[in-house]
C-alpha cells in the first residue's frame, strides 16, 4: 500500500474500513466513542480540518504563499502611473479597513508589496509610499497596544509573524521628499508645457505617456505623497509627551485635510472613462478612485497567519468611506490637539466627556488616553495625587502631618486615573467598566469617612483636620455622583433602556442629579469667587462631624463651574417632565405597558440599579419609594399632564441661566463649549416639543384613540413625544 | 465560550408596529393556528440531523456536530422542536447551569424557518423552554442578541427581559449585540421587602431623602411660575 508514511519493521498497514463500519452499526443512539480526556465543553472548540469553512487554510482559490503569488506576477514592480494611484488608494483604504477592527493580515499586509518593501526598491515612488506606509502603520499600532483600551473592539495588536517594521523606516521622510520633489518638478514642467524652451536637462521624465494627461496625475500623485506625509508627521508629533508636538501636528493636520481634498477632486480626473455603471452606487464602486481593481493585493497569502477560528472575508471599505473616516480621523485628532495643557482635572473629566459624544474612533480616543496619562500622570505633568491635592483645596499642614489624608489621597489617584482610562473606551464598554468601578467609589467614600485618631495638639489643626474630611467627603460624593449619572445616561445612548423602563429610569436618574447637585453647590459655597489659589480655603467654622452641608445652600454668582449647576438643573427638570408626563400618559392609557408572564417591573427595576444600591451615595432607592413617588392618585391626570408641562417650561428658563454661566466660564474646552451649545439648542427643542405633545393629549379625553411614542430625534438621552391618531 | 455560543436568534415578530404582535401571537398560541403544530421536546440522537440541518441552513455560523452535542446531550430537556405535517420548522437549543453566584439559563441557538415566522412559534418554544429553566431553579435566563434584530428583541422584551448590557462589535459582521437578561421573582421575596445586595428596605416607611442632601417632594409642589396649558382653537 502507498503511503506517506512507511511502514516500519513490526508493522504494516490495513484497510481498516469495514471494520470500522461493523463497529459503528454495533453503537447504539447516541454512544460516542472518544479518548479519555474527552470534554464536550472544549470539543466544541473543535475544527474540521481540511473543511473550507471552518479550517483558514484550505481556501482552494488564490496563491498558497507570498512566493507563489510574486513568481506569478501577481505584483509587477513597474506599473504605470493609473496602476500606481490605485495601488495608493487600496492601500489607504486597507488601512482604514484595518483601523476599524479587521485583522492586519487581511487588510494592510494584504498588499503583497508592502509583505515585501525592499523589493519595491526600483520604482521609487512605491518605495518611499511603501516605507511610509509601514512606518504609520507601526506606529499607530504602538500607540493602540500602549494606550489599552481596545479589548472589546475586536483591534487585534499581534503582528503573528507580519513584517510591521522594517529597517530604515525613519528614513522614509527623505524618500518622501525625494519623490515629491521629482513630481512637483515635473508638475511645473508639463504646466508650462506650452512653451517653446528647450528643454533643460533638469526636467524629469514623464510620469506617464499621455502629455494631455499628466498634469492630472502629477497632481494625483503630489497630493497623496503630500497626504502621507502630512499623516507621518502628526503620528510622529502627537508621540511626543505633555502635548509638545500638538501645535505642529495641528499644522500638519491642516495640510493633511487639504490634501485629502486634493485627493476627493482627483476622482473625477481618474475615473473618466471608466465604463459608467449607473446601477452600482459610488459607494460600492471599490476602494479606489478610479473604480478599477488595484493590482498587487491577495487576502488568502497570509491565510496561515491568520488566528485559528473559523475563516471569515472581510470588505475593505470603499473609496467613499475610506476619504470619510480618514475626514473624521483628523478632525478627531485635530480636537485633541487643541486641548489646553493647562486645563485641571474637572475640566479634563468634562473634555473626555464631551469629546466623546462625537463618536471618535479608536485610534483617537487611544492618542487621547496617552495625553491625559502619559507616565501615569495627569497630561505628563503632575502625577495624580498632585492633581487631586489642587482640586481638594486641603490646607499644605493637614497634607504634610496627616497620614490618612495622605492614604486617602493616594487612593484617590489611582481610582481617579481609572476613571480617565475607562472614559476613553468606546461607550458600550465604558458604561460596563463604569458600573464595576462603582464599588471603588464606595470604599473610597468610606475612607473619606475614617474617623481620625486626632492626637495632634493645637485645636487649629485638628478644626482642619476636620475640615478636610468635610471636603473631602463632599468631593468623593460628587465623583460619584458624576460617575452613576454617566452610568445611567449612557443607556440611553446605547438604546437599553424599554419605553417601559423610562420612567423608573428618570425617576432615579433625577434623584442622583439632585444629589450632585447638592454636593457641587455645597462646594461653591465654600469658595469666594474673587480667591481663584487652591492655597486659601475660607473657614466657614467648625462643622459637625458627618452632618450634611448646607440643606439649601446660597446660589453663589460668579462661582466656577456655575455652568454645570444650571446643567443639571436643567436635566432635572427634564427628568421631572417625564416621569410626571409617562405616569400621566400611562394612567391615561395612551400608554401601554402589557404584563410579562415571568416577572414584574419589581424585577427589572432591581436589574437596573442593583449595582446602585452598594452605595451610600446617592442614597440606594427602593422600587417602593418609586412607586409611591410616581403613583401619586390623588393628582388627576389633567393636573399631572399640567405637572409635566411647568417642569418642561422650567427647562427653558434653566436654559438661559445656563448659556449666560456658559459664556462666562472661562475654563471650558473649544470642545465643551461648542458641545455645551448643540446641547442647549438639543434640550430646547426638547422643551418645546413635548410641551405641544402635552398641550395635545391633555385636550383629549382618556382612551387609546391617540397613540403616543417617543423619539430620540433631538438629544440623546431626552426624547420628544409623538402622538399620533392610533 | 461566548465565541462559539453565538448564534441568531430569529423571532416571530418583524413588523415595525411591535406593539400588535404580542396579541397576534398569543392568538396563534391558544387558537386555530397552533393546533398544527407540535412541539416536542428532544428525545434523542436519531433528532439530531434534522435540528442541525435546520440550524445550518438559517444561521450563518458554522458549527461543528460537538457544538450541537454539547447542549443537547448535556441539557436534553431544554431542547425543543415544532413540527408542521411531520417536518422540523423550528427549534430551540438552550443550557443551563451556576455562573459566579447565580443559576443561569442561556439561550443558545433558535430558528424557525421563513415560511412559518410571524406566527409566534418562536415565542412558543421560548415560553416553554423558559418555564422549564425557571422550575429547574434558575435565577435568571440570558442570551445575546444582535442590535438590529428587531423580531428577537420584541419577542424576548415582551417576556421581560431587559437588555442589560451592550456589547461592541460582538459579531464579526461588525454589529454591536444586546446581552439579554430576564431575572425571575426570587420566592422568598414573598412580602417583597428584600432587595438583594444585603441591602432591605422597610416598605412601609417611606425613603426620606430630606434627611440627607435633597427633597423631592419639596420641588414636586413648587412651582417657579405656573403655566396653564393654553387649549388650542382649532
Amino acid at each position: 500500500m502507498d503511503a506517506a508514511v512507511p511502514a516500519g519493521d513490526q508493522t504494516i498497514w490495513l484497510d481498516a474500513s469495514s471494520f470500522l463500519s461493523s463497529v459503528c452499526n454495533e453503537l447504539s443512539v447516541g454512544e460516542l466513542v472518544h479518548g479519555e480526556n474527552f470534554r464536550l465543553f472544549e470539543a466544541m472548540s473543535a475544527l474540521e480540518i481540511m473543511d473550507p469553512k471552518m479550517d483558514a487554510g484550505m481556501a482552494t482559490t488564490g496563491f498558497k504563499t507570498f512566493e507563489e503569488a510574486i513568481e506569478s506576477g501577481a505584483a509587477p514592480i513597474e506599473l504605470t502611473i493609473p496602476q500606481l494611484v490605485d495601488v495608493f488608494d487600496h492601500i489607504l483604504a486597507c488601512e482604514a479597513t484595518w483601523q476599524n477592527g479587521h485583522a492586519l493580515a487581511q487588510t494592510v499586509f494584504s498588499c503583497l508589496y508592502l509583505l515585501n518593501v525592499d523589493r519595491t526598491a526600483p520604482n521609487a515612488l512605491l518605495h518611499a509610499f511603501c516605507k511610509t506606509t509601514r512606518a504609520s502603520c507601526s506606529m499607530i499600532r504602538t500607540a493602540i497596544a500602549l494606550a489599552d483600551i481596545h479589548e472589546e473592539e475586536d483591534f487585534i495588536t499581534m503582528a503573528y509573524g507580519l513584517p510591521v517594521e522594517g529597517e530604515g523606516d525613519s528614513r522614509c521622510l527623505a524618500l518622501l521628499n525625494t519623490v515629491e520633489e521629482v513630481v512637483a518638478r515635473q508638475l511645473r514642467g508639463c504646466k508650462g508645457g506650452l512653451s517653446t524652451k528647450k528643454k533643460s536637462l533638469e526636467d524629469a521624465e514623464p510620469l506617464q505617456d499621455d502629455p494631455a494627461l499628466e498634469e492630472g496625475y502629477c497632481h494625483a500623485i503630489l497630493c497623496r505623497l503630500r497626504f502621507r506625509k502630512a499623516l507621518y508627521h502628526i503620528l510622529t508629533y502627537m508621540d511626543k509627551p505633555q502635548g509638545r508636538g500638538l501645535e505642529m501636528a495641528r499644522k500638519h493636520i491642516l495640510v493633511a485635510l487639504s490634501e485629502l481634498q486634493n485627493i476627493r477632486s482627483s476622482s473625477a480626473f481618474l475615473s473618466f472613462g471608466q465604463a459608467p455603471d449607473s446601477v452600482v452606487e459610488s459607494k460600492e464602486r471599490g476602494s479606489t478612485a478610479s473604480g478599477r481593481v488595484a493590482i498587487g493585493f491577495d487576502e488568502c497569502v497570509n491565510r496561515r497567519l491568520l488566528a485559528p477560528t473559523p475563516p471569515r472575508s472581510i470588505s475593505i471599505l470603499s473609496w467613499e468611506d475610506t476619504l470619510a473616516y480618514f475626514e473624521k480621523l483628523l478632525q478627531d485628532l485635530d480636537r485633541i490637539c487643541s486641548l489646553p495643557m493647562t486645563l485641571g482635572l474637572e475640566e479634563i473629566l468634562q473634555f473626555v466627556m464631551d469629546y466623546q459624544k462625537l463618536k471618535p474612533d479608536l485610534f483617537a480616543r487611544a492618542r487621547l488616553q496617552l495625553l491625559l496619562l502619559h507616565d501615569g500622570k495627569l497630561l505628563g505633568r503632575d502625577p495624580l495625587a498632585i492633581a487631586l491635592v489642587k482640586v481638594f483645596n486641603v490646607p499644605q499642614s493637614v497634607m504634610a502631618n496627616d497620614h490618612q489624608t495622605q492614604a486617602f489621597t493616594t487612593q484617590a489617584a489611582r481610582v481617579t486615573k481609572q476613571l480617565l482610562k475607562i472614559m476613553c473606551t468606546n461607550t458600550a464598554w465604558q458604561r460596563r467598566k463604569l458600573g464595576r468601578i462603582l464599588q471603588d467609589w464606595g470604599n473610597l467614600l468610606q475612607q473619606s469617612k475614617v474617623t481620625r485618631d486626632v492626637s495632634i495638639e493645637g485645636s487649629q489643626l485638628g478644626d482642619e483636620v476636620i475640615q478636610t474630611e468635610n471636603m473631602l467627603t463632599a468631593w468623593v460624593a460628587e465623583q460619584t455622583c458624576w460617575v452613576v449619572r454617566q452610568f445611567l445616561m449612557l443607556g440611553f445612548q446605547l438604546d437599553l433602556y424599554s419605553l417601559s423602563e423610562f420612567c423608573m429610569v428618570y425617576w432615579y436618574l433625577d434623584h442622583v442629579l439632585l444629589s450632585a447637585l447638592h454636593y457641587k453647590l455645597a462646594k461653591e459655597s465654600q469658595t469666594t469667587p474673587a480667591i481663584d489659589s487652591p492655597d486659601s480655603v475660607k473657614k466657614k467654622g467648625k462643622k459637625k462631624k458627618g452632618s450634611a452641608a448646607l440643606k439649601q445652600p446660597k446660589t453663589p454668582k460668579d462661582g466656577k463651574f456655575m455652568y454645570s449647576v444650571h446643567l443639571l438643573q436643567c436635566y432635572s427638570d427634564l427628568c421631572k417632565g417625564f416621569i410626571w408626563m409617562l405616569t400621566a400618559l400611562t394612567r391615561d392609557r395612551k400608554l401601554l405597558h402589557r404584563e410579562t408572564i415571568f416577572n414584574t417591573e419589581q424585577e427589572r427595576f432591581f436589574q437596573r440599579f442593583d449595582l446602585l444600591h452598594k452605595l451610600m451615595i446617592p442614597a440606594p432607592m427602593s422600587y417602593f419609594h418609586y412607586k409611591d413617588s410616581t403613583s401619586q392618585m390623588h393628582i388627576s391626570v389633567k393636573e399631572l399632564y399640567q405637572l409635566s408641562y411647568d417642569h418642561f417650561m422650567a427647562v427653558q428658563q434653566h436654559l438661559q441661566e445656563l448659556g449666560a454661566s456658559a459664556a462666562k466660564a472661562s475654563e471650558l474646552s473649544a470642545v465643551s463649549r461648542t458641545q455645551l451649545a448643540l446641547e442647549v439648542k438639543q434640550m430646547e427643542q426638547v422643551s418645546l416639543r413635548n410641551r405641544v405633545a402635552l398641550q395635545i393629549v391633555h385636550q383629549v379625553g382618556p382612551g387609546d384613540n391617540l397613540r403616543v411614542s417617543f423619539e430620540f430625534s433631538q438629544h440623546p438621552c431626552f426624547p420628544v413625544a409623538v402622538v399620533k391618531k392610533s | 465560550m461566548a465565541e462559539t455560543e453565538r448564534r441568531e436568534a430569529d423571532g416571530s415578530a418583524k413588523e415595525a408596529d411591535i406593539g400588535r404582535v404580542e396579541e397576534e401571537d398569543s392568538k396563534t398560541s391558544d387558537g386555530a393556528g397552533s393546533g398544527r403544530i407540535e412541539y416536542v421536546s428532544y428525545k434523542d440522537e436519531t433528532q439530531l440531523p434534522d435540528i442541525m440541518a435546520l440550524i445550518d441552513q438559517e444561521l450563518s455560523e458554522p458549527y461543528s456536530i460537538f457544538t450541537y452535542r454539547y447542549f443537547i446531550t448535556l441539557w436534553p430537556d431544554l431542547c425543543f422542536m415544532a413540527f408542521h405535517e411531520g417536518k422540523c420548522i423550528g427549534t430551540l437549543v438552550c443550557k443551563m447551569g451556576q455562573h459566579r453566584n447565580t443559576f443561569r439559563g442561556y439561550i443558545a441557538m433558535l430558528v424557525v424557518v421563513k415560511q412559518h415566522r410571524g406566527k409566534g412559534i418562536a415565542t412558543e418554544l421560548v415560553t416553554r423552554c423558559i418555564q422549564v429553566m425557571r422550575d429547574a431553579g434558575c435565577d435568571e435566563v440570558t442570551l445575546e442578541a444582535e442590535v438590529t434584530n428587531l423580531g428577537a428583541l420584541a419577542l424576548y422584551g415582551n417576556l421581560g427581559f431587559i437588555r442589560a448590557k451592550r456589547l461592541h462589535r460582538y459579531y464579526l459582521n461588525g454589529f454591536d449585540a444586546y446581552r439579554l437578561k430576564l431575572l425571575f421573582p426570587r420566592p422568598h421575596d414573598a412580602n417583597r421587602m428584600l432587595l438583594g445586595g444585603g441591602y432591605s428596605m422597610d416598605p412601609y416607611q417611606m425613603h426620606d431623602c430630606s434627611k440627607l442632601d435633597h427633597d423631592h417632594d419639596q420641588v414636586l409642589f413648587t412651582k417657579a411660575t405656573s403655566f396653564s396649558i393654553q387649549v388650542q382653537n382649532s
